[in-house]
């Protein structure tokens, strides 16, 4: 597949880029469920990331992308997590375009990438993460118009999504396929609130909407969640860095019994843990990208090792910093609170350590049998 | 003074009973969704309490308690919070009440012990100061007296309530004398003096908790100050060690405890039920021998105290592991109950379970269940002090 021709001086403009995005970008505080001005305030950061060209990292330059790694998407999904950006990074380039790249080519699907590298749409997956490929929707087809009905709660991002990718079971044929919808349609409704990491979420009912068929055939969202969780994990790196590098500046700067946190060797060594542990996350997460570029065959694996250090690291650094902080690190003017928020997020929708921790342990098994 | 008699097992099944019969329907619908409960909840269920004579059951006979011993009184908190009671708000009948009733003059028992009595005036602390976290003695606030009063200038933070109360006591600096903890004194501030103001500290949680206060030239009549000037670090001592075993939060665990045991009917991801995981057994198994270790130290605690001998590290070790035990279950509860898609933590808004929204904030708030009262760090300076003079 596609590895990095970005060299070290390349990647270092990129990253003077996403500081100085972060520095520009208006603190997007999604505060009403229901505000217009949330969705506003969302397509205006996406523009605005389309506008960078950055939209285009990771994907293949038949698409109009960069054809590079995924490696320099993660580079983006640091800065997001560093950041707090609020655009829906792992639901668009992550889930969408993970399912979108296995997807039989068509003019439809080829059509949809052009504009999400174009930032003309945004473009979630329904269901994805949770790894069943349960199908929630049922699909009718009258005079080769499809229409879908169906529900699922906790649609991350919401109504600031211009368009719904789901697998859907119906039609003359009775066999799933995937769909894609414009969220604009009739019959798209959404009940949205405020979630713990200051984004939005909506749950979803569709009520005989008009969709386009993208696949034919049963097309797993195992792609979808696996390139999510993967972008995910990157930005958790993002987060639990910046966690750290908050946490050491003020130890630095607090003085208590006249001298400063950072003096004292229980501090330091509590320092260098989460260090380490930022040591472990940050190699791991290059391994496995550079594995999932080329479509390693143990990607399953890797992917989950990836989910159960991010859980690890993350809530570790980011508990952490907001322990060293002491008292400020509670008040909600520190960013410490939110990024640990951020990391329970990512935990809750792609599994926590302990969940990850199952899944090998039960292929651990598998493995085992097949050797016999 | 002797502690009053009683037979441990028939109070707490007294006070568990009634919490069940004499907890308002209202108030008892918030605690099952962890709502956070309003001051008039507050008042209301403290009262209720006092009529009952345990709202400051702990207090001598003379001063209006039940000259209840520690044991008697720990079971007591235990239970109310195993139950989910609204929070006995302690800053006023645990802490300026006894500090009255150790250190002040008759007159000022007069004036405030029936108002922290009946809950007709809330209290709060003013402790901690931008400055002086951890190094509380280093408090700056300066009283200079005037006259018949004090002319107060200083700030104070993380006053828990402070939104609520009408009076504050407060430790402040009456002189220059050293070592530091000798120029300290204890100030009754009425809040509504002019020059104060008092504003609230938004945290990660979203509820209201704590606040700055900002004391600027606020006159406090002389007849305010507790025991004498430069007494304020032992009255410090004093209120440490009152609120030595209300750290452990012993019946706030055993609540979150079998909120996880019973979220174990709910479905993981896959749609399994969580209690057939074995992780997830053997996770709550392991939170389980915690929770034994923690009710057994409290009790060696309570021994102690009733014993009357010296408290050593007990509290320490306890804040330690009390607040290590409340993360570890909230933490716990948020993955079990948590999954798919986590709310925003507002009152109201609950979605795969009505009591996840309460829920998050109770788990985010306990991150501060570490720092607050003598952070985890502190706490461990003074085992390993102790451990090293030994």
């Amino acid at each position: 597949m596609n590895a990095s021709v970005l060299d070290a001086g390349e990647r270092e403009l990129l990253r003077d880029g996403f500081r100085r995005f972060s520095r520009e970008r208006a603190g997007c505080e999604v505060h009403a469920p229901d505000d217009q001005d949330a969705t506003q305030v969302i397509r205006e950061e996406w523009r605005r990331l389309a506008q960078q060209g950055w939209l285009s990292l990771g994907l293949p330059d038949t698409f109009g992308g960069y054809g590079l790694s995924i490696g320099d998407l993660g580079l983006l999904m640091r800065a997001a997590g560093e950041g707090r950006w609020r655009a829906p990074l792992v639901e668009c380039l992550g889930e969408a375009c993970g399912v979108l790249l296995v997807a039989p080519p068509s003019g439809a699907r080829d059509g949809l990438l052009a504009r999400i590298v174009a930032g003309e749409a945004i473009v979630g997956v329904v269901g994805a993460g949770d790894g069943t490929d349960n199908v929630a929707f049922d699909v009718t087809a009258t005079g080769g118009r499809f229409h879908v009905t169906g529900a699922r709660k906790f649609v991350t991002a919401g109504h600031a999504l211009t368009h719904l990718l789901l697998t859907a079971r119906g039609g003359p044929a009775q066999d799933d396929a995937l769909y894609l919808l414009e969220t604009s349609a009739l019959g798209v409704q959404w009940r949205n609130y405020p979630t713990l990491d200051q984004r939005c979420a909506g749950d979803l009912t569709l009520d005989d909407v008009e969709a386009e068929r993208l696949a034919e055939g049963h097309l797993s969202l195992k792609a979808a969640r696996d390139r999510g969780h993967l972008l995910a994990a990157a930005e958790v790196l993002g987060i639990a860095q910046a966690a750290f590098d908050s946490t050491r500046r003020h130890l630095a700067d607090r003085h208590q019994f006249g001298q400063p946190l950072l003096a004292f060797q229980a501090i330091q060594h509590r320092l260098v843990n989460l260090y380490v542990s930022l040591r472990e996350l940050a190699a791991l997460l290059e391994v496995v990208q550079a594995a999932y570029d080329v479509d390693h065959p143990d990607i399953e694996r890797l992917l989950w090792k990836l989910r159960a250090q991010a859980s690890l690291t993350g809530r570790q650094v980011t508990q952490e910093s907001i322990q060293l902080h002491g008292g400020m690190g509670m008040t909600a003017e520190m960013p410490a609170g939110d990024y640990y928020k951020r990391v329970m997020q990512i935990d809750s929708l792609y599994g926590s350590r302990e969940w990850a921790l199952d899944r090998l342990a039960e292929t651990l098994v598998m493995q085992g049998r097949a050797a016999r | 003074m002797s502690s009053a008699r009683f037979d441990a097992q028939e109070f707490r099944s007294e006070v568990r009973e009634f919490c069940r019969t004499h907890l308002p329907p209202d108030l008892a619908a918030k605690a099952r969704d962890y709502t956070y409960f309003t001051k008039e909840d507050r008042v209301r269920w403290q009262r209720v309490l006092h009529e009952r004579g345990w709202f400051a059951g702990h207090w001598p006979r003379e001063f209006g308690g039940q000259g209840w011993g520690p044991t008697q009184r720990f079971i007591a908190i235990e239970e109310l919070e195993y139950a989910g009671t609204p929070w006995l708000t302690h800053f006023g009948v645990s802490f300026a009440g006894p500090l009255l009733y150790s250190f002040g003059t008759t007159q000022q028992r007069q004036r405030f012990l029936p108002g922290i009595l009946d809950s007709t005036a809330w209290w709060c602390q003013g402790f901690s100061e931008p400055s002086a976290g951890s190094d509380l003695a280093s408090a700056r606030t300066r009283a200079r007296r005037e006259g018949e009063y004090y002319i107060v200038d200083g700030q104070k933070t993380w006053a828990t309530m402070a939104q609520w109360a009408d009076m504050m006591f407060a430790l402040v600096r009456t002189s220059d004398a050293q070592p530091k903890q000798r120029g300290l004194s204890i100030l009754l501030i009425d809040l509504q003096s002019p020059g104060v103001t008092v504003r609230p500290i938004p945290t990660i949680d979203a509820r209201a908790h704590v606040n700055d206060v900002f004391l600027d030239q606020v006159r406090v009549p002389a007849a305010n100050l507790v025991g004498s000037e430069g007494q304020g670090w032992e009255c410090v001592r004093y209120i440490v060690n009152n609120e030595r075993l209300l750290v452990t939060e012993l019946g706030k665990a055993r609540r979150y405890f079998e909120t996880l045991v019973k979220s174990g009917s709910t479905d993981d991801l896959l749609g399994r039920r969580l209690r057939a995981s074995r992780s997830f057994a053997r996770h709550v198994a392991e939170l389980e021998v915690r929770l034994e270790c923690l009710r057994a130290l409290a009790g060696e605690a309570m021994a102690a105290a009733e014993g009357g001998r010296p408290a050593g590290v007990d509290a320490s070790v306890l804040k330690i592991r009390g607040s290590q035990m409340q993360q570890a279950l909230l933490e716990a509860l948020v993955d079990a109950l948590g999954m798919q898609g986590l709310p925003a933590p507002s009152d109201g808004v609950g979605h795969h379970h009505t009591v996840l929204a309460g829920m998050l904030a109770d788990h985010l708030y306990a991150r501060a269940s570490s720092i607050y009262g003598g952070s985890n760090e502190i706490q461990a300076n003074i085992i390993a002090r102790s451990l090293v003079a030994a």
